[in-house]
Formats: structure tokens, sequence, C-alpha cells
């Protein structure tokens, strides 16, 4: 065989090869082509009658919540014979990369919970299905649930999410050394958080407050500033506002005035060790300084109105259900039984941190008793900035605020420049997304 | 009897095995061929085909449009005025960062490493061993314990650094030089016996005569080292550098795990990058478009390093 | 006596107690930190052992049901074990019928293997994840034993070695009636037994940490691998050094037992790869 001969071979060998390989991956994504979009979840009469199911479920519940989910979970398992539900939790990033591929390929979960600002993402990718004829005949709408959050679940007209509870950006302050500086918690606003952090100074407390790269301080800030990182329409970034500019600010200011220390990253860790003596952090770190800082005298209220009106960042679980749920009647018929079961018996979901949603929840006992009770005031969740319904939101956050949070907070990146160039980036992949999904 | 050529040499095609193996059928070369080259075909052909045909498309996981676009992500990419195009810029300078620093420590200290070594004492071998030891564990390992070794509160490094009376804040896993600092050095301290361990072998095979010659004519230890050891050991000096300089730009779990990509995404590479575009992004097309530049920008440098070692080859 | 003591060989000692020091202290902080209490591994007054040596943060890792760190371990295993079997059962054969058999295409499917080696990993992390979608393969063992099998390290290593061995054995027993699987089986095989080993071993190894990959196919937690599950114990337990460090002790005692046992079969694997490379 001559050489000649041996490289033509060798090309048409090629050749077919890549042909072979176009088509088994066009065979591949066939799993995860958004021509199966799920039609509206029709409700299905009372509870789940029939033959044994296993259902899937996944959450992001990999910190100190899991086990109060697992309660849930437990609880309803053993509440109903025919139906058993296997949970799995995944770390947030993860389980937003996995889940479309997985419910593709049938493989996934069949109810999921998802944060409220995802739901856009997956209902254009038709791994979620709306779930408004559900709703309507489960005979729930705003009133069992709180408004805002109710509200926000609401994709291109449908209704995508079911929510578990709602959260909001909080303050911790220690109880005792606030005691000792002659304070007294919560702080209000600016000003008073100004004379705490001095008081706190004058104490012996050299960092009284810890700024990190949150970019949920960051929203809440940004609303209480008057701004929003997105229009009403959600069709342009509007994060590099003078507000937003403003939020960053008062954040790098607290460094500069060396209230906080720089570099920071993890504002609970000082909170615990003495180290600091106010906080920022979401509910979720309720369970944690329980379980982890058993003696530390620590009390929580909404975060204060440092900007020039009311503001927090909000965000919300919510149930989902996927379109792999609905290939079956039984599987379906078992998923509805799960949410509905869940929302109405999700009391011990208040060992989480996080606030209820389900009004009948809420007005329990057992939620009086709860910290966190004292986030769920109506002046809260009526200045809740919740992040709007938008395909894609995660990647384009993090593309843009969040690593403008990052870079100013850390590396000392000019504020107004970090924020400008988040905004245009923002607006870019808005304007993709939207190609994308008309095309 | 036909002139054997180099390539038939090469291949093993020598008269006596000409004779022996025609006796097997095409089936038996087949049965031997087919596990392999099936698994090699899906998974190692179609894929780099995939690939290259994917970075041609805009191809966003489960929308459903997948136009053709030609070499538009590629224009984009290099055009640089996208976010997308900048981020995977900065990631690729992270990545050259990374070598840059990592690769000429990669492969000197772990020479010396083997020079040291190269004499007989007691207890050789045991510290062979000891010193290889840190490979062997995973990136995981590795990563978490340096995440907590270099931890800027808890970790020993700033403990001992603050005992020893120096400044013990440094933010070794959150903020730049310092992150590049703890990158490189954890890496080191992970992969040094690796490289030490070829060196090794091929210092040993370079023959003690010429070493011995040269002392005779006069020449000091770091005139032997640049006269013998260096162009005994040229092949095996060549294959580290490629391999260090594409292991260097392959990195990934160090910055996921040590400094967790911070500040921002400072240390984010280009792996990291291209793995967030694809499976959190879902962005296919990109992400493929991507891959593809960094894989030629690596056979293009692995190129320039056989060439350089050709040249100088040559001039000898 | 005096020649013991002599400068040079007092500074080489010293040389290479530092620098085994250096390789030793951080693992030897990682155990002992794993075997401190909380409350200690968490408090800003630091100590090179702990004060009160217990084995809390082991129970507490080994008692945690959410995060299963020995199913992780057997899962490791259990994939390492197979990708290595199945690494060394196709490159063997393979490298042996490019070695010793005739058949159309040979050269020009051994360059095809060889050129492969030159392309970065990279390129198919991503086909790999859709082609395993695909197979309905996300999430199982599968996944993780067969995608990275087929390399070309396998063969052309040897190929290399299977080029080396003299015909004439094989001559002889061809000759003696014998076909070409049993030569296979009988003769070159055991022939190659040592690389055999090594390749198994560097396969087992590559396997057993391989980080990138398992992150990225595997969703459950019962499934994990490893370093996957430790990765995961670091994203959930960010500043509980004891644990981490206990997971990360659990995680390093087979690779270290594997490593006491064939460390000469590794080493000497690595080194002739780069010489003979």
């Amino acid at each position: 065989m001559s050489p000649a001969n041996g490289r033509a071979h060798h090309v048409t060998r090629r050749g077919f090869l890549g042909a072979f390989g176009v088509a088994a991956l066009a065979g591949c994504s066939a799993s995860v082509a958004a021509a199966d979009r799920p039609a509206p979840v029709r409700p299905r009469r009372g509870e789940y009658t029939g033959p044994a199911v296993t259902l899937q479920f996944w959450n992001p519940f990999t910190g100190g919540d899991g086990p109060a989910m697992a309660e849930i979970v437990e609880a309803f398992n053993a509440a109903h014979d025919n139906i058993r539900v296997v949970m799995t939790s995944l770390v947030a990033d993860d389980l937003y990369a996995k889940v479309m591929p997985a419910v593709g390929a049938g493989e996934g979960p069949d109810v999921a919970i998802m944060h409220l600002d995802q739901l856009a993402t997956f209902a254009a990718r038709g791994t979620i299905a709306p779930l408004e004829e559900l709703t309507d005949g489960l005979g729930l709408d705003g009133t069992d649930f709180i408004p805002a959050v109710w509200d926000s679940g609401v994709y291109e007209g449908h209704r995508y999410g079911i929510p578990l509870d709602v959260f909001t950006m909080a303050q911790y302050w220690a109880t005792d050394t606030f005691g000792a500086a002659g304070l007294e918690g919560p702080v209000r606003d600016r000003g008073h958080f100004d004379a705490a952090a001095s008081s706190l100074r004058n104490a012996g407390v050299t960092h009284p407050f810890w700024v990190t790269p949150s970019w949920q301080l960051f929203v809440t800030l940004l609303a209480q500033f008057g701004g929003s990182l997105y229009d009403e329409a959600a069709t342009a970034a509007t994060m590099g506002s003078d507000a937003g500019v403003a939020a960053l600010e008062w954040m790098t200011s607290l460094i500069e005035a060396g209230v906080s220390p720089s570099g920071a990253t993890d504002p609970r860790l000082p909170f615990k060790n003495g180290g600091a003596a106010m906080l920022a952090d979401l509910p979720a770190a309720i369970p944690d300084l329980q379980l982890t800082a058993p003696d530390l005298a620590w009390d929580v209220a909404p975060f204060p109105q440092i900007g020039t009106r009311p503001g927090t960042f909000a965000n919300s679980h919510n149930f989902v259900l996927t379109g792999q749920s609905q290939a079956d009647d039984d599987v379906a018929h078992a998923a509805q039984t799960f949410v509905e079961w869940t929302s109405r018996n999700s009391e011990p979901w208040i060992a989480s941190g996080n606030t209820p949603a389900r009004a009948t929840v809420r007005a329990g006992e057992a939620f009086a008793a709860a910290p966190q009770a004292a986030l769920a005031k109506p002046e809260v969740f009526s200045s809740a900035a919740f992040l709007p319904q938008i395909p894609g939101s995660r990647e384009i956050a993090a593309n843009s605020y969040e690593r403008a949070v990052s870079e100013v907070v850390l590396s000392g990146a000019d504020a107004a420049e970090a924020l400008d160039f988040a905004q245009h980036t923002a607006q870019e992949q808005l304007e993709e997304m939207h190609e994308l999904l008309d095309g | 009897m036909a002139q054997l050529s180099v390539r038939d040499v090469a291949t093993g095609a020598d008269a006596r095995t000409r004779v022996a193996s025609r006796r097997n059928s095409p089936w038996t070369a087949a049965a031997f061929l087919l596990p392999f080259f099936v698994l090699f075909v899906v998974f190692v052909i179609v894929p780099i085909g995939s690939a290259l045909w994917a970075s041609l498309h805009r191809w966003s996981l489960g929308l459903p449009g997948r136009p053709w676009i030609g070499w538009d992500n590629y224009a984009e990419l290099f055009e640089g005025s996208t976010v997308t195009s900048v981020e995977f810029w900065k990631s690729m300078q992270a990545t050259g960062i990374f070598t840059l620093y990592s690769a000429p420590l990669l492969v000197a200290v772990p020479l010396a490493l083997a020079l040291l070594l190269n004499r007989r004492f007691p207890g050789r071998i045991a510290f062979r061993a000891i010193y290889f030891a840190p490979y062997v564990f995973g990136v995981a390992v590795i990563g978490l314990l340096w995440r907590y070794l270099l931890d800027r509160q808890l970790g020993p490094v700033n403990q001992l650094l603050g005992a020893l009376g120096l400044p013990d804040g440094i933010a070794w896993t959150t903020s730049l030089p310092a992150g590049w600092v703890a990158l490189v050095g954890a890496t080191i301290w992970w992969t040094v016996g690796f490289n030490a361990v070829i060196y090794l072998a091929a210092l040993q095979d370079v023959p003690r005569e010429l070493y011995e010659a040269a002392t005779v004519d006069g020449a000091g230890a770091w005139r032997r080292f640049f006269t013998v050891t260096l162009p005994g050991i040229r092949r095996v000096l060549q294959f580290v550098i490629a391999i260090t300089i594409i292991a260097c730009a392959n990195m990934y779990g160090q910055s996921a795990l040590i400094t967790q990509e911070q500040p921002g995404t400072a240390t984010r590479t280009a792996i990291g990058f291209i793995a967030q575009t694809g499976i959190q992004g879902f962005d296919i097309g990109m992400s493929s478009a991507m891959s593809m530049i960094l894989a030629v920008s690596l056979i293009v440098v692995s190129g320039v390093v056989v060439l350089a070692f050709h040249r100088m080859g040559e001039e000898d | 006596m005096a020649r013991l003591l002599r400068p040079r060989r007092v500074a080489l000692a010293l040389t290479v107690l530092a620098l085994t020091a250096v390789f030793v202290t951080p693992l030897l902080l990682m155990i002992s930190t794993s075997f401190k209490p909380t409350a200690e591994a968490n408090s800003l007054d630091f100590t090179l052992l702990p004060r009160e040596p217990g084995l809390d943060a082991y129970r507490e890792i080994l008692g945690n049901e959410r995060l299963p760190v020995l199913r992780w371990l057997g899962n490791s295993f259990l994939v390492a074990a197979a990708h290595s079997a199945l690494v060394v059962t196709i490159s063997t054969t393979a490298a042996y019928a490019l070695a010793r058999l005739d058949f159309p295409f040979k050269r020009t499917l051994f360059a095809v293997v060889l050129a492969t080696m030159f392309v970065p990993g990279v390129i198919l992390l991503i086909p790999h994840f859709l082609i395993v979608n695909g197979l309905g393969w996300l999430n199982s063992y599968a996944s993780l034993v067969v995608p990275s099998a087929a390399g070309a390290f396998g063969v052309v290593f040897l190929r290399q070695l299977f080029l080396g061995i003299s015909p004439a054995i094989e001559e002889a027993a061809r000759i003696d009636g014998a076909n070409a699987f049993q030569v296979f089986l009988r003769i070159m095989v055991p022939l190659a037994a040592p690389a055999i080993a090594t390749l198994s071993v560097l396969s087992f190894l590559s396997s057993w940490n391989d980080f990138l990959w398992p992150v990225f196919v595997l969703f459950s937690t019962d499934m994990l691998t490893l370093p996957a599950g430790l990765a995961q114990l670091q994203g959930e337990y960010a500043t509980r050094f004891d644990l981490l460090t206990a997971g990360a002790v659990i995680a390093s005692v087979p690779v270290l037992i594997v490593y006491i046992v064939a460390q000469r079969y590794i080493i000497e694997g690595v080194s002739q790869g780069g010489v003979k490379g």
C-alpha cells in the first residue's frame, strides 16, 4: 500500500467518523431538546391511592437545613404507604447544572426545590412544568402564602413554583457584647449603626462588623438606596445606578474606616468567635449559630435601614414539578400529593431558620417561638426585593453584579467602574438570551 | 529480501514477524483490536469531531435554536469585547500566569532534588518514597490540606509566621499576589516528586566516565553540570518541560479548592471557565470553541518546545 | 568518624532532614488536626498537637448519613478497580495486535492513536458529558469507568514493550501450533507482567484521584467517589477543619496503603515512562 493511498483512506475514515459523531451527538442531545415542553400540570382529585411509586426529590439543602427537610420527608413517607420519596441534596450550583440533562434522560427528580430566581431558567428549557391549573385545582392562591412571594413565582404568564419559604437579609448582634458597650440592639438605621460601631470599638471590639463580598447584602442596600437590579419589565439592567454605587460605597467605607478588616470572606466565624459583634447574614445562620456557637448570646432582627428607604434582599425556596414527573400518571399524582402535603406540614422547616411561606404554618405557635419570627413582619415583606424571573439570571448575576461586588470589596476596585461594567455585561447577556428564546 | 525502511523497523515489521503473522486471519486481529477501538472511536474520535462541530454553532443546552454560525464564536472570543471573551482571556491569563510562575520551578526544583539524591547516602530510597508521596494523594486531598494550612485565621502557616514574628495576617487564599504564591507553592509541594523521579532515572543513565573526564579537564561542579549533566539528560528534560507545561495549563483542582477562584474570579483557570460555561452556563457552542483554542495553544506550545530542543540539538 | 562529620556530609544530611520535614509536616498537621475536638480546631489559639486528642471528628464524619464517607470509599475502590481492569484488558490486547499481528491500516490506526496523545483532555469534557447523558449513564459507575479507558498512553506504552520482546519465542510457539490467542495469553502477557502491573497501578491511581470528571457527572451523594465527596464536604463544612482533615485522612489511608505496597511499581513506571517517552 503506497503512502498516497494510505492518506486517502485516512481522510475518508476521518470524514466518516466526523459525520458519525455529528449524528451521534444530535441523537444524544435529543434528550434535552426543548421540543417536549411540558403541558400545564392538571390537578388530580384527592390524595394518591394507586400502586406503590417512588418519587425522586432533589433539593439544594446541603447545609444545616438538610436535616429539617429530611425530617419532613420521613414524616411524609411514614404517613403514606404507597409513596416513597427519595431525597437527594446537592450543592445549589450542582443541582442547577445537572437537573436539566438528568430530567431529559428520565433520571432526574420528579419533584425539586428551586430558588425563586431559577424558575425562569428551567421553565424556558422545558425542565419544569407550569402549575397554575394545579394550584387552581388545589384551591391555593396568594392568601395562603405571602402575597409578594406568591406573585413572584410567575414567568411568562405561567406559574412555575409553589413557595416553601421566604428568607430575607437579617442582622444578628451579640447581646452580651452590646450590653457591655452600653448598647441595645437591634440597630435601626445608619446613624444608629455608626454610633454602635464606634461604641463597640471603644469597648475593645476592633472590628465590630465584617464586610464580605455578599451580593445579597448589595441587593439589600441597592433597594434601600432606591435602586434595583433590573427595570420592571426585566429587559434592562439598572444595577449601575447611583443607588448601586452608594450601596457599594457604604460597604467599602466600613473597611476604610477600620470597622471591618479587608479581605474577609466569612462573616459568621468571627461573629461566633467574638471577633465581631454584628453580623449581616441570611436566616440560614440561625441553625448554624445554634449548633456551633451554643454559648454565644445573640439575637436577630431585620437588617437595618442603611439607605433612604426600607428594603431587603428576599428569595424563596419553591417546589417545582419536573417534566419527568408528568410522564406517568401515578407519579404525577403522587408528586402532587407530596407537594401539597409537605406545604401544609412544613412546620419542621422552621428549624432551617427560614420563614415558612404557608400562612397557616406561620400562624402556629411553633413559628411564633422561633428566632426568625422577628423577620416575618409585614413591613419587611412589603419592601422585599425579590430577584426577577429572567432565564439564565444566575449566569448573568455571576458575570455581572456578583463579580463587581467581589472585586470592589476584596480587590479594592472602583465601585462606579465595576458596576458600570456589570450593568453593561448584564444588558448584553439579557439581549442575547432574548434572541435565543425567540428564535 | 526487500530493504527495510526505518518505518518498517519502527513498527516492528521485520521479516520474522511478517512470516509469523501472515498466519493470523483478519478476524483474529479484529478480536484483539475491537474492544479498544470501539471505545476509542466513541470516546475519543467522536468527541473531538463533535467538539469542533459544536463550536461552529450557537448552542445553548435545552433551548430550541441551534443555528450554524461558522467561525462567529471564535471571532467573538478573539475580538475580546463581550463579557464571555473578556472572562475567557482573563482565565487564559490566569492559566498563563500560573504556568509562567510554576513551570520553571517545576522543571528546576525537581532537578535540584534529583541531583541531591543522585549521591549515595543511607535512607536514600526511603527519602525518595517520602518526596514522591504527595503525588499519590489526589488533588482533592491536596486541595483540602492546603486550604486548611493556608487559612487566614486558623491555618498553621499564618500561625507559624506569627510565632516567628513575621506578618501573620496574609490572606493566602483570598487575595493576590498571595493567592498565586499559595497555588504555585502547593502545586510544587504536590508534584515535585513526580518530575524528580523522572530526572533521577535519567541522571543515573549518564555515564560516570563523562563526569570523571570533565573533572580531569579541570571543570568545577557548575561546569560539569552544564557540559555533562544537562546534555546527558536532554531528551528527558524536553519531555519534562513539555508535560509540565501541559499539566500547568490544565490546572483546575487547586484553584477550585484552595482559592475557590477568588479574589473575584482572578484565579479561575481556563479549564475552570470552560467547564463553568459549558456545564453550568449550558453554552455548549462557546465552551467548545474555547476548549479548541486552549487545545491549539497547547499543541503550539508543545511544538515550540520540541522545536527549541531540536535546534539546540543541531547546534551541538 | 571524622569522615562522617565532614562538612559536606553534614550539610547534605541537614538538607535532607529539612526537606523531609517540608514534605512530612503538612501531612502530620493534617493528621493532628483531625484528632482535635471541634472547639480546639476552630480556636484561634493554635496548638501543634491536640490537647485533648479524640475521635470526635471521625465519629461525626463516619456517622453522618448525608455524607457517607465509607460509601464513597467503596465507590472509589470499585470504580478504580474496574477502570484499571478495563484499561489493562483493552490496552494489552490492542497493543499486542499493533505490535505483533498484521492487518490493513495498521500504521494508520497507530498513528491516529498516537496523535490523540497530544489532544488536551479539555476538549473531551463537554462531549463526554453529552454522550454519557445520551447513553443514560449519568450518575452511574459506568460513567466513571468507561469514558477515559480508551486512552493512548496504555496502548503506546505496552506496544513499545511488546516490540521489545524477541520474536524468537513467539515464532517457536507458532511452530508448535499455538494460535495468536494462546501466544498472547501464555507467552506475551507473562513476559509483560511488570509493565502490565505498572499500567494497572497507574490507572487505578488516576481513576482514584480523578476530580474534575466525577464532580460533573455524578449527582447523588451515594454515588460520589472520594475526591468529589471531599469537595462536597469542603463546600458544606467550609471551616470545620477538624471534620475536613478527618475526611482527608480517611481518603488518604487506602492510597497510602497502595503506595507503600506498590511504591516501586509506581515510581519505576513513572520514571520509565519519562525516560522512554
